[in-house]
């Protein structure tokens, strides 16, 4: 079956315990406004484009099929809503190689058997087998559901710890399905401050039946991650909800996620203007610390990850 | 673990900080100065060079020991805290060494010819220190008289054997005179503190130590770590800047079996381990701010007649010194022992940059011991070295068989043995323990490539070279990968065989140069023979040839194979005038320099890279064509210069293919007797091969156009490892593209250098890291755990020091990085000490994959 991802993360220590192998997976169906990977959204990244590497030679525009691109002596210009995602401009130009992060231009979504997927990871999983494992991220790691739970059956025929990260906002049957071949969870709890107009209850009864599909297959890790944006998910009864839903469902481990300074790098590679302003909602280190207080003070065991 | 993990005592911690504070001062007046020493061929003018070289060594310890040089050199002193004593005088791979001259004007003038003089380069050898301790120094000496008595009354005297035995006793009874010294100072000492003082007793016992060994067996383990210390400093003063060898396997016989499970006891032993490194590593230079002052060096290291230049900065704190611990007993059994422990424990509390430690693993290494080097790894980022024996032992059994398959089971099983007891000289090479010499030769594979893609000449920029400068034969344009790998053959073999034949040159004239009597009475065959180690002593030579810049080679053929013979994107002639113009061109030039960008990034980007499996038939073909090569060139090396030509009983004359081997030998400059004749009818030189660059690396690229991944003049890349930057799909990866590789060709070594962002280090990954290089048939990996901003910050510092006059608070602030060693090609450095472009090429090497 056919998994797609945007990137690997060889070697990570901020996704899952220990040291992990990370699958970026594509398509995510949630719009966080501070989502540092725009181009995951979709089926297929946008194509993205890195201006500084551009010598405006305008091969691209000669062989592209759809007037994606045109160069003048001094700009690219690129309109996406045409792109068909032929991938002809990337092998035309001479600073660009598929699927290389340091290209001018670059379609960055790949799709592998999920066989192949893990022929290619495992001697790296073979490193980190004792020390930590393998995690699927995103987008939503379990968007495409099939596929991560084959490749999640491999890993765990290998021996290889699982991880999953998701947002908490697909349906549960996803979820049971999944729940057997996950040894961690990275707890999204998006429900908490997406919308912003939230409804307590309702979200603290949702997330319990989750947890309980979380916990249903076997004894699994469950760590909650908290991105502490300005604004948005640092409001106090946020934090309150959020809290308590941890205490409630015995989640006694939570990573706080600082607002990422580099957020916007992606919406410039696909053209797009950042949904935030980053000067406004990175948290000063005085604010993540007392919000980390602010859990430890309820027996959570907070910890930061930069 | 059940063994004992114990920090560094107190003492320790003194003598560690007074260390630092000697490195970090200006050491410039601690070196000897010729004219304090006797010129010992004025003095002995009719004397052979061994005689000269035994006075010479006298007359070195004898000034170590002087009052007055001391007064400056510091070479006759016991520290506050020692239980160890002795100093090594200063002098190191970089800034030289100083010495007794012993040649006469005449031998100097004519080695001019050669490039090697007295103090050339050594260190590829070891001790094995069972010999000395079997009597000490006095039965070696008995041994050498009476075996000169016998010589003396001969009918028919060997006038070189008289005076190698001669030179061993008077070298081994100088040690002696120089221990008993010591002793006096200890006495001396021992007197400026109140009897039944704790000082007072150490002292005592350290003079009562002294007089004992190395003159005599050792029978404590204090006595055998003093002796090993006495010795060692001994020999780095007398010109043999040699490693420790296995010295777990050595000392262990010393432990007190009936203590080892008492931590007090592992204790003691951990701390006087530590007290030996501090005193070897006690030339240390770690700021970079008094080197000009300490500069010694001459023509000395040149390697033999083709001169061949050390990368003096990235040598200053290289004394060629290692230790070796775990792998095999002779006998095939796991060798880890007690003192393996101890000296891993050692090592990891004092993380000094020398001497090197590297330890060997097998598959069935205990858990336990792989646990020891992980830990010593967690608390040091970057020691031990490793060793895969499941590799080199078969590597090195196949190269002592001369890669014969028809060899009688009893010989194999003895090589067998003599591999399993391998260790590691003073760069990294593996070699037999304390039974052999081993010489090496370096080549750059770039050449090699350059001159097959080039007809036979380098690519060079300067015009009046034509197709330019003419290294070899000249051959036919190469048009496809089929042409080009046989002409790289061609080429392999051409370089490949003037490396063998100027080792078998170079071993003819190290005898007149560089007699070491103090080694070869301590180095397996010397003594039986009544021959030095440069005349046919050991019982083993061993030829490596190491071949710099592999990697880089792999890169651009398998740029070249994709982009020229399989793509036709570009011809080869656009490549070659690529490479030669950096894949740059004048503003003016548009299409050009498009073009160059898009070669470039074509070769950099998207070609298959080492390190990585879609390059490994490449890998295989390069690697297979260098290993076949050394064998080849072994083979006439050995027809022309090794068997004796005996002509037929009858008509008294040689035969058609006898007078052939006349003819080759008089092409080679060679007139003499075969070299079983000369050396004995056992001589025979072993030829291995080698992937490494040691800290030569950034050197090694001057003069070497742009290649995949490599601008011009930049660093080759170091050792074996993935060129810096390339590795995209983990490391486990580039352990798996080893996998399929001939590694247990590369018995001189092929050492994969890997830099790991610090964020990832851990005891269990570490672990992975270890059993994945095992099992993938790694041959030998470092690993360091590096932080790229703190690099960053003390290059910076570094910079900002060598380009500013007033300097000195950029040095102070540079001083508490001091502890910071990483690995550099070769061993290990203290980062703030190397060379900016060596801290460079490092930050760009740390992964975080």
């Amino acid at each position: 079956m056919e998994i797609a991802y945007w990137a690997i993360g060889w070697l990570s220590t901020k996704d899952g315990p220990g040291n992990r192998v990370v699958v970026y997976m594509q398509g995510c169906p949630v719009r966080c406004p501070w989502c540092h990977s725009p181009h995951s959204r979709f089926d297929i990244s946008p194509l993205l484009f890195q201006k500084r590497l551009c010598h405006l030679c305008g091969k691209c525009e000669a062989v592209c099929p759809n007037q994606v691109h045109k160069v003048t002596p001094t700009e690219h210009f690129i309109d996406r809503d045409k792109c068909t995602y032929c991938g002809k401009c990337i092998f035309a130009c001479p600073y660009s190689t598929v699927a290389a992060s340091n290209s001018a231009l670059s379609i960055p979504t790949v799709r592998q058997d999920t066989s192949e997927l893990f022929e290619l990871l495992r001697p790296q999983l073979d490193l980190v087998q004792k020390s930590g494992g393998i995690t699927l991220s995103g987008g939503e790691a379990l968007l495409q559901d099939k596929a991560a739970i084959e490749f999640l059956k491999l890993c765990r025929d290998y021996q290889v710890n699982t991880c999953v990260e998701t947002s908490m906002l697909l349906p549960d049957s996803i979820y049971q399905e999944a729940a057997q071949y996950v040894d961690c969870w990275l707890l999204g709890f998006r429900q908490v401050y997406l919308p912003q107009d939230f409804e307590s209850q309702t979200v603290r009864s949702n997330c319990k039946s989750q947890v309980a599909i979380f916990r249903q297959a076997s004894n699994p890790r469950l760590i909650a991650r908290l991105p502490v944006i300005r604004e948005y998910t640092d409001r106090e009864e946020q934090l309150c909800t959020f809290r308590d839903i941890l205490l409630e469902n015995e989640i006694m481990e939570l990573e706080i996620l600082p607002c990422n300074p580099h957020m916007n790098h992606y919406y410039e590679l696909i053209g797009k203007e950042a949904e935030l302003d980053l000067n406004q909602c990175i948290p000063s280190n005085e604010e993540l610390e007392n919000i980390l207080k602010y859990f430890r003070h309820a027996g959570i065991q907070a910890t930061r990850i930069n | 673990m059940s063994h004992y993990w114990v920090q560094k005592s107190e003492r320790v911690g003194r003598l560690l900080d007074a260390l630092y504070e000697k490195g970090m001062s200006d050491r410039s007046s601690e070196w000897f100065d010729c004219r304090e020493f006797e010129d010992i061929a004025e003095k002995y003018p009719d004397k052979s060079a061994a005689i000269r070289k035994a006075y010479a060594i006298e007359e070195m310890l004898t000034k170590m020991t002087d009052e007055n040089c001391s007064r400056h050199t510091h070479t006759y002193e016991i520290g506050e805290d020692e239980l160890i004593v002795g100093v090594i005088p200063m002098g190191s791979n970089g800034l030289g060494k100083v010495f007794p001259n012993y040649l006469t004007e005449s031998e100097r003038r004519v080695a001019s010819f050669t490039n090697k003089t007295e103090m050339a380069l050594l260190g590829h050898n070891t001790v094995d220190y069972n010999r000395l301790f079997a009597g000490g120094l006095n039965a070696i000496i008995a041994e050498a008289r009476q075996k000169t008595e016998k010589l003396e009354m001969a009918d028919k005297k060997i006038y070189g054997k008289i005076d190698f035995y001669k030179s061993v006793a008077i070298s081994c009874q100088a040690v002696i005179d120089y221990s008993n010294r010591y002793a006096d100072l200890a006495e001396a000492e021992a007197q400026k503190y109140e009897d039944g003082s704790k000082r007072r007793g150490e002292l005592l016992e350290i003079a009562r130590i002294c007089r004992k060994v190395p003159a005599n067996s050792p029978d404590t383990y204090h006595e055998a770590v003093q002796a090993i210390c006495t010795f060692h400093t001994a020999l780095h003063a007398s010109m043999n800047y040699i490693s420790f060898g296995r010295l777990d396997q050595v000392l262990n016989e010393y432990l007190d079996k009936n203590r080892i499970d008492d931590e007090a006891y592992i204790r003691e032993c951990t701390e006087l381990f530590e007290c030996l490194i501090i005193k070897a590593a006690g030339r240390l230079n770690i700021t970079t701010k008094y080197l000009m002052t300490q500069d010694h060096m001459d023509n000395n290291a040149a390697l033999g007649i083709h001169p061949y230049y050390l990368d003096q900065r990235a040598g200053v704190n290289n004394f060629l010194q290692n230790v070796i611990v775990g792998g095999l007993t002779p006998e095939g059994r796991d060798a880890t022992n007690p003192m393996t422990y101890i000296i891993l424990n050692a090592f990891a509390n004092v993380n000094l940059s020398t001497p090197g430690i590297y330890a060997r693993v097998h598959k069935d290494s205990p858990r336990e011991y792989i646990e020891c080097i992980v830990r010593c790894l967690d608390q040091t980022a970057n020691i031990p070295g490793l060793l895969n024996d499941d590799v080199l032992i078969p590597a090195l059994t196949n190269s002592l068989l001369d890669y014969k398959t028809n060899v009688p089971s009893e010989k194999r099983e003895e090589y067998q043995k003599l591999a399993n007891d391998y260790c590691v000289d003073g760069c990294w090479e593996p070699i037999l323990n304390g039974i052999s010499d081993w010489t090496f030769g370096m080549l750059n594979c770039m050449p090699i490539l350059q001159c097959t893609i080039n007809r036979g000449a380098s690519l060079d920029t300067n015009p009046g070279m034509l197709r330019g400068g003419k290294l070899s034969f000249i051959s036919d344009e190469v048009t496809n990968y089929v042409e080009f790998q046989e002409t790289f053959k061609k080429y392999m073999q051409f370089f490949i065989d003037q490396s063998t034949f100027s080792l078998y040159e170079c071993y003819m004239m190290d005898e007149y140069i560089n007699p070491s009597p103090l080694y070869s009475a301590v180095l397996g065959g010397c003594m039986r023979k009544g021959c030095d180690k440069a005349w046919g002593g050991p019982e083993y030579n061993i030829g490596g040839t190491i071949m710099i810049g592999m990697p880089d080679v792999i890169n651009t053929t398998c740029a070249i194979k994709k982009w020229v013979f399989d793509e036709h994107k570009y011809t080869m002639d656009e490549v070659r005038e690529a490479m030669k113009a950096d894949f740059t061109a004048d503003e003016s030039q548009v299409e050009l320099k498009e073009k160059y960008l898009e070669m470039r990034n074509d070769f950099d980007v998207d070609s298959p890279k080492f390190g990585d499996a879609a390059s490994n038939e490449v890998a295989n073909f390069i690697i297979n064509t260098f290993c076949d090569a050394v064998e080849h060139s072994k083979k006439l090396a050995d027809t022309v210069f090794l068997y004796p030509l005996t002509p037929d009983k009858d008509t008294g004359k040689l035969s058609f293919e006898q007078e052939q081997i006349l003819h080759l030998r008089s092409i080679a400059g060679y007139y003499g007797a075969s070299f079983k004749e000369r050396f004995g009818r056992n001589f025979n030189m072993h030829f291995t091969a080698g992937c490494g660059t040691f800290e030569q690396f950034p050197h090694q690229g001057k003069g070497i156009v742009a290649s995949a991944n490599r601008h011009s003049n930049d660093p080759m890349t170091a050792n074996f490892s993935p060129v810096s930057g390339t590795i995209s799909k983990g490391i486990g990866n580039v352990f798996e593209s080893y996998k399929n590789l001939p590694m247990d060709r590369l018995s001189a070594g092929a050492i994969v250098d890997l830099c790991i962002d610090e964020s990832q280090k851990n005891e269990a990954y570490i672990v992975g890291l270890i059993d994945k290089f095992r099992e993938t048939n790694g041959n030998m990996l470092t690993l360091a755990f590096g932080n790229k901003d703190v690099y960053q910050k003390i290059y910076k510092l570094c910079y900002d020091a060598a380009n500013t006059q007033d300097n000195e608070a950029l040095y102070q602030e540079l001083e508490q990085y001091k502890h910071i060693n990483v690995r550099v090609g070769g061993w290990q450095a203290p980062f703030i000490s190397m060379s900016l472009g060596q801290q460079r090429d490092y930050i760009i090497r740390i992964t975080q994959n």
